[in-house]
């Protein structure tokens, strides 16, 4: 699966894309291999650990997501990853990994685990649309042959999002 | 008509190494071998009533699995580096009770044994108010 990130992004929009079950912690290690740091976090010892982990190694992998906590929590201290400001950050990721479905062979459980951490963190926003009844059952196995329902209700989602903002919403 | 009854038993693939697959699901999920039957290189290991045959010969499988404390284990299991295909994810919600009590969520996380096979981990918990 191609990488929904480009390596140019803010910690704080990796961090929400993690934290909503866009990315996986490989992808945050290929984010930061990839990533030009700024002077302000470039010689940061939780950066420093994201960019010299071996992504191959299942234990220290499972670390990532705490390291770029660490670091967030250090650069950005007053940031909360439930705040309005993350909420607008979790609908760009959310759409960008909606985009990737359509055009990618993304599989529909990747589009289908944002669904919980979304609803959990941001109650139920409206940018999500009806993405849960699309997702409803779709486990690991479910093929896109599986799911044209899924298709039709993401490209709505896409439509209504590009209306709402043409529109002066959000 | 035949009286079919519960399942009994399910097979799932050995993989070339009947002792890391089985070393798998007694160290990372703590399920103990009930039988091993060495030739002709067969386990078994009971998930409540039904029991896993594990034997080279059939393609790798899946199967589901109840758990309690789903994200407790995923976080514990995932800090010694078992690999999780997919952390603790909302598959449906079951609103009108028809798999169990009304208004509960199933979770589920999955991951492989090393024959290959999918382990899903479920966890039914009482639903958020939506």
């Amino acid at each position: 699966m191609k990488s929904l990130l480009e390596g140019n992004e803010d910690p704080r929009s990796v961090l929400i894309a993690r934290e909503i079950g866009a990315i996986s912690d490989a992808d945050i290690i290929n984010w930061a291999n990839r990533h030009a740091a700024p002077q302000s976090y470039a010689e940061d010892i939780d950066y420093l650990w994201l960019v010299r982990c071996n992504s191959r190694n299942a234990t220290t992998l499972g670390r990532a997501h705490g390291h770029l906590r660490s670091l967030i929590k250090r650069l950005f201290p007053d940031f909360s990853d439930t705040s309005m400001e993350a909420s607008e950050i979790a609908r760009e990721m959310f759409l960008r990994r909606l985009r990737t479905y359509l055009k990618d062979d993304v599989d529909p459980f990747h589009v289908c685990r944002m669904v919980a951490p979304i609803e959990g963190r941001y109650e139920f926003p409206h940018w999500l649309g009806d993405l849960y009844s699309a997702c409803d059952w779709t486990d690991e196995h479910t093929t896109r042959e599986q799911a044209p329902h899924l298709r039709d209700a993401i490209q709505r989602i896409l439509a209504d999002n590009t209306e709402n903002l043409a529109n002066g919403g959000f | 008509m035949p009286a079919i009854g519960a399942v009994r038993q399910v097979a799932l693939s050995a993989g070339r190494d009947l002792d890391a697959t089985l070393a798998f699901w007694q160290g990372v999920l703590g399920m103990k071998v009930h039988a091993r039957y060495d030739p002709p290189g067969i386990a078994f290991i009971l998930a409540g009533d039904v029991r896993l045959l594990f034997t080279d010969g059939v393609p790798a499988g899946t199967v589901y699995l109840d758990i309690a404390g789903l994200e407790a284990f995923h976080a514990e299991a995932k800090a010694a580096g078992v690999p999780f295909t997919a952390p603790p994810t909302l598959v449906h919600r079951d609103t009108d009770g028809r798999f169990g009590p009304a208004r509960e969520s199933e979770w589920m996380a999955f991951l492989k044994d090393p024959a290959g096979n999918t382990i899903g981990l479920v966890e039914r918990l009482p639903s958020e108010p939506h």
